[in-house]
């Protein structure tokens, strides 16, 4: 059984999966909760993730992935986790990474907070030393970063993914029932017939998940406007990768924005581009669930930044029509006013949205045990 | 009632107005309401429905019973209506509403459960629940599934009137047993598991019978297994037809004669205790097959019964028709037997599918076969005499005609005896056993009931009265011959053909059995020595040698101690030699010192150190035969590569502790040496030459201690005693001590039963000298003859060299050749 775990963190991302074999992989890290607040309903991240990791005793995250380096993905970061390249981040009970995850502007670019400055650092510390380290882009992208630091593309090729592959390690040759697929950052041919690089768009992955022979499909995105997802759609079909489009669950991008969706909110209902309807009305599973990692979906438009309740209405009524799906919200899952981390189970019977009664563990304690004669 | 959409938990999932009307008081019913409407029963006192179910859908009409949570009385409805009210389980409950109905109270409440995407049953996001509690608090509070169309035919739901609401099933214990631990929590726990299990169809426990809490279906009828497949393999074997199948059964046996009703149909074999009658006579009817269970709500006519099969497809009227007319024709009823009908429902798990499961159910009608033939309009009286028609006439009216379902067994299969007892098939290995005694009885009997080979028992005893009070068998057996008692029992753990039988005979004087007996040895997979005769064992090792594994599991005199000689697959370490190490262990392993003790501390001596002295309990015998089946069952299960093992288990009768020695088992050495067979061990040889070792570079020696078989031939060279502390040696010579030498070879035979004795001595040569006798060794040997020959037993020099160990047995060689000579053992140079 995998599981995949989504933390309430208001308007921010952090998600884990939790492979059968005992893999741990972390999507982005938020700690965005005003510590000692009492109002505060977001999470306490550092405690959850920690908290879980002592269970499993693990010392770290096997995959620790940064979508992109915005603040509400690596807020609290440089405070969290064991980076190699600075002492002043090591130690204590820091947190481990096997591997690190980025996109190759997470390397490039400039402009950061400090959070974001110590992850970039120690992404390109990870890469001159050409271990515990994936970048995804199109290889070329680097070529001009790598010269600067006296390196060739042919030294670094084996730790760059482009769009369209699997990750290599976690693909379904690796035998860990799980395979990612790459749909972001990618490039896309001009009318001039040249690659343009994507660079901006964050990691986008199509996760398989499979037990006992049975696929469960996510796609989970980070802040991906919906010229890029359609421009996503447009390219895996024209690779005949259709199947890397099927969804059972959609972490959506952009704490379901309308710009997810359309250049257009709408007044009621946000009408998706062509393409992005295809995926969401054609390409999703009975009983399909869509996440936004969001603070409670607003009932006015008030508020310009998202949620956006044109959106929200848009997949609510494409789950309820089309799968008998759920369209759920971190911070009003269970309930609005005490949200808990959204946990899926994975198994033969696909995913499972987990409801544990909080008084007690439900099972041996509920029944007599059984009297042998 | 208003429409269904509204009640739809998918699309609404709370907060529907509570202002519609009274009806909204729970969610709608479906079928149940207009039954209600249109035919309101005396519900509270209804004792043949499910009375928690009526009284709750007589409620729906109005609101008049509702009360709020501090106005219920009923402990248990107060408490899980005010935990539910406090919130601790929000959001996943949420309390709807609390009743009072005449004595009973209910609560309301929508829980939300766990779903998985894909889902083998279909429960909802969210479920409304009704719980009845009663008055009396001896009775489960029952839970109903209260949505409409929440799904009939799930498994593990009580037995109820109709089809909805339907009564969730949750434990499978009876109440009385988890009343004292019930608490609100725990108990909507189990509700919401019950509901998330049967949303995985991982609900276990599918195939036992409907519970019948609230029916208390008493009566009771034990059916065949070998019935039911025949049924399910009757031709045509067409599943989708209803077919009457030509079975007979050859009597019922009804116990007792009254109330409630027990019956067990028979087919063939006659019951063990009481009679069976022809007052009954049961008609076997396959269903077609389908995929979930034959009826859903109970019936309480004939007319209901055929009304709820006709409705899945099944045509019974007809198959009952043609069935009836066959029996009447064949005389195989008679007109006054009551009719019961046996339905055989073969169980997919999905359309398409093979049949998985099969379901039985039985239904003890109040006519007889005179009276169903004529209702079906196939039996007639001519002239005193019934007979079939031959132009059957119309079918009368049966819904006057009241039925009782009975609760329905099944008989065990082998299969089933081994799953019940963890393994995971029936153990088809040939079993030879020797002795059906006080451990070999209840071995037998224990292996039997887990399935665990198919057993052949020699023995020629019977049962006599000093053997009832440690034996499985009882003072009505007496005077028969054990192994025919051991065989039949062992027969009856299943419902099945029989797979064990008996040799009446002494294994060691088969007789004319002779025969026989060399049969079931060549065919045998494993020969279980359970004799308790030292001779019989030998025998076994030495002389029938069969080719087959051999193993001897015997108590001590005391009963404190069981013991196991298993050979290996291939037989190098035989039963006897087995024997020999097992007295080195008594010897030398401190636990094992009193494994020949007497009870009152006796030592007991002679050949017979087998037999259980008369004063052992049946509870010890009862824990060392436990031990021994497991073992064996072991045996049968390993492979290729069984080795040979040696083990003692002692019980501390006080503490109940037992405690398991192993003894290592080493290879046989063996060689002969004029008319003798010389037999000893790896385990010898190496602390002999250890001890030479240690003396290098002068000599050692000692005492050698074994046993003697005239009747073979044989001397066990088995066990040595340090030399005494008086002992002297050099280089060129040892002289053996005597000091204290005499006690010690008295505690050896104290410890052995007398199965060891003095034999000899020994003792070695240094590095680069030969293991021919020097001159001292001839003189030596002469004196071993003069001591020994007076006992009447060969003398016995061993010389342990270079080359090896050199025994010398009765004469020494004239010429400067060895007898024989055992192998240096590996890790010693030569």
């Amino acid at each position: 059984m995998h599981k995949i775990t989504i933390f309430p963190l208001g308007n921010a991302d952090t998600y884990r999966i939790d492979l059968a074999g005992g893999q741990k992989l972390l999507f982005d890290y938020a700690h965005v909760r005003e510590v000692n607040s009492s109002t505060d309903l977001r999470c306490d991240l550092p405690h959850e993730l920690r908290v879980d990791l002592d269970e499993a005793e693990r010392a770290g995250f096997d995959v620790v992935a940064f979508t992109h380096l915005d603040n509400d993905h690596v807020r609290g970061a440089s405070e969290f986790f064991h980076v190699l390249h600075a002492a002043k981040y090591q130690g204590g009970d820091r947190i481990g990474i096997r591997e690190l995850w980025v996109p190759a502007f997470a390397i490039t670019d400039g402009d950061l907070s400090e959070d974001g400055r110590v992850i970039r650092a120690e992404a390109r510390h990870r890469l001159r030393n050409k271990t515990g380290i994936r970048i995804f882009s199109r290889p070329e992208a680097l070529v001009s970063w790598l010269e600067s630091e006296k390196m060739t593309l042919d030294d670094v090729r084996h730790l760059i993914t482009d769009a369209g592959e699997t990750v290599p390690g976690w693909s379904a040759a690796d035998g860990k029932g799980v395979e990612f697929f790459v749909h972001s950052p990618f490039s896309s041919r001009q009318d001039d017939g040249t690659l343009a690089d994507r660079n901006a768009c964050s990691l986008v992955f199509h996760v398989t998940f499979t037990v006992d022979e049975v696929n469960t499909t996510a796609l989970l995105m980070a802040d991906t406007p919906w010229d890029a997802l359609s421009e996503i759609v447009r390219i895996t079909k024209a690779h005949g990768n259709e199947s890397r489009l099927a969804w059972d669950l959609v972490k959506l991008p952009h704490q379901c924005s309308y710009l997810s969706l359309a250049a257009e909110k709408g007044a009621e209902e946000t009408t998706p581009e062509a393409s992005i309807a295809w995926l969401y009305e054609t390409q999703g599973h009975e009983g399909a669930k869509i996440v936004s990692t969001s603070t409670p979906i607003p009932r006015n438009d008030d508020d310009t930044q998202p949620p956006h309740r044109q959106a929200a209405a848009y997949y609510r009524r494409v789950l309820r029509r089309t799968y008998d799906g759920e369209f759920l919200v971190t911070m009003t899952h269970p309930s609005e006013t005490a949200p808990k981390p959204m946990v899926f189970r994975i198994d033969n019977r696909k995913l499972t949205l987990e409801r544990r009664l909080a008084v007690m563990g439900v099972g041996a304690t509920s029944v007599a045990a059984p009297r042998a004669g | 009632m208003t429409s269904q959409r509204d009640s739809d938990p998918r699309l609404s999932p709370s907060n529907e107005s509570s202002s519609e009307t009274g009806v909204r008081g729970g969610p709608t019913v479906q079928g149940g309401n207009a039954q209600t409407q249109d035919s309101p029963r005396e519900s509270s006192t209804d004792l043949t429905g499910t009375p928690s179910a009526a009284v709750w859908a007589g409620t729906l009409l109005s609101s008049i019973d509702e009360c709020e949570v501090f106005q219920l009385t009923l402990p248990r409805a107060r408490w899980l209506a005010e935990f539910i009210a406090s919130g601790a389980l929000a959001p996943w409950v949420t309390l709807d509403r609390c009743r009072r109905v005449m004595d009973r109270e209910v609560v309301e409440f929508r829980i939300r459960v766990e779903l998985p995407q894909r889902r083998a049953y279909d429960i909802f996001d969210e479920e409304p629940i009704v719980v009845v509690i009663q008055a009396d608090a001896s009775v489960m509070p029952e839970v109903l599934a209260v949505r409409s169309d929440f799904p009939a035919d799930v498994p593990h739901r009580n037995l109820s009137e109709d089809v909805r609401p339907v009564s969730l099933c949750l434990y499978d214990v009876r109440f009385r047993d988890i009343a004292a631990s019930w608490t609100p929590s725990r108990f909507i726990a189990r509700i919401q598991e019950w509901l998330q299990l049967t949303a995985r169809g991982e609900l276990h426990g599918a195939d036992q019978p409907l519970e019948p809490l609230f029916l208390g279906m008493p009566e009771m009828v034990i059916v065949p297994h070998a019935l039911i497949e025949q049924a399910l393999q009757a031709k045509p074997v067409d599943l989708t037809q209803t077919l009457c199948i030509d079975l007979r059964v050859t009597g019922v046996r009804i116990d007792p004669p009254n109330e409630p009703f027990r019956v067990r149909l028979y087919q063939g074999a006659e019951p063990m205790f009481g009679s069976t009658s022809r007052s009954h006579v049961a008609i076997v009817i396959r269903l077609r097959a389908r995929t979930h269970g034959a009826i859903r709500s109970t019936p309480r006519s004939l007319e209901e019964v055929i009304q709820a099969l006709e409705s899945e497809g099944d045509t019974p009227v007809q198959a009952l028709r043609a069935r009836v007319s066959t029996m009447c024709r064949e005389q195989s009823a008679s007109g006054e037997a009551h009719v019961i009908l046996v339905l055989v429902v073969p169980v997919r798990r999905e359309d398409g599918q093979p049949v998985t499961n099969v379901q039985t159910l039985t239904i003890l009608t109040t006519l007889t076969f005179e009276e169903i033939g004529r209702r079906l309009g196939v039996l007639e009286r001519f002239g005193g005499v019934l007979v079939p028609l031959l132009t059957p006439s119309e079918v009368q009216p049966l819904n006057n005609v009241p039925i009782f379902l009975a609760q329905t067994y099944r008989t065990l299969t082998r299969e089933d005896l081994a799953q019940q007892q963890g393994l995971s098939e029936a153990l088809e290995h040939r079993v030879v056993c020797i002795g059906a005694g006080a451990l070999g009885s209840q071995v037998i009997r224990n292996a039997a009931r887990s399935a665990a080979g198919r057993w052949t028992i020699v023995d020629d005893d019977a049962l006599l009265p000093h053997n009832i009070s440690r034996h499985v068998e009882l003072d009505g057996d007496l005077g028969v011959h054990k192994a025919l008692l051991a065989a039949a029992g062992a027969n009856c753990t299943a419902d099945s053909e029989p797979v064990h039988d008996a040799i009446i005979a002494d294994i060691l004087t088969p007789g004319p059995k002779a025969e026989t007996v060399a049969n079931a040895l060549a065919g045998a997979d494993l020969l279980v020595d359970m004799s308790a005769s030292v001779t019989v064992a030998r025998a076994l090792a030495r002389d029938t040698a069969p080719s087959v594994r051999c193993v001897s599991f015997f108590l001590s005199p005391t009963g404190q101690y069981l013991t196991m000689l298993a050979e290996d697959r291939e037989r190098t370490v035989s039963l006897d030699l087995l024997e020999m190490q097992l007295y080195r262990a008594a010897i030398e392993s401190e636990p094992l010192h009193a494994l020949y003790t007497e009870r009152g501390g006796r030592i007991r001596y002679g050949q017979s150190c087998r037999d259980i002295s008369a004063t052992v309990p049946q509870s010890v015998i009862a824990v060392h035969a436990g031990i021994a089946t497991m073992q064996l069952t072991h045996l049968l299960q390993e492979g290729s590569g069984g080795g040979a093992r040696l083990q003692v288990w002692r019980l501390d009768e006080q503490t109940g502790e037992v405690s398991c020695t192993p003894i290592p088992a080493y290879a046989a050495q063996i060689q002969r040496v004029g008319a003798w067979l010389i037999v000893t061990d790896e385990g010898l040889l190496t602390r002999l030459y250890e001890e030479r070792e240690a003396k290098l570079p002068c000599e050692t020696g000692g005492i050698l201690l074994g046993h003697y078989d005239f009747v073979r031939r044989i001397v066990y060279i088995v066990a040595t005693l340090p030399p005494p502390a008086d002992s002297r040696g050099g280089p060129d010579r040892f002289t053996r001590g005597y000091r204290g030498l005499t006690r010690a070879v008295a505690a050896v035979q104290a410890r052995t039963a007398g199965q060891f004795t003095y034999i000899g001595e020994w003792h070695s040569h240094p590095r680069g000298c030969s293991c021919l006798p020097s001159t001292p060794d001839e003189n030596l040997f002469s004196w071993i003859r003069t001591t020994l020959l007076a006992d009447c037993l060969p003398p016995l020099m061993l010389i342990v060299g270079d080359e090896g160990a050199v025994p010398y047995l009765e004469t020494l060689p004239a010429d400067s050749a060895y007898p024989a000579v055992f192998p240096v053992p590996t890790g010693f140079s030569s």
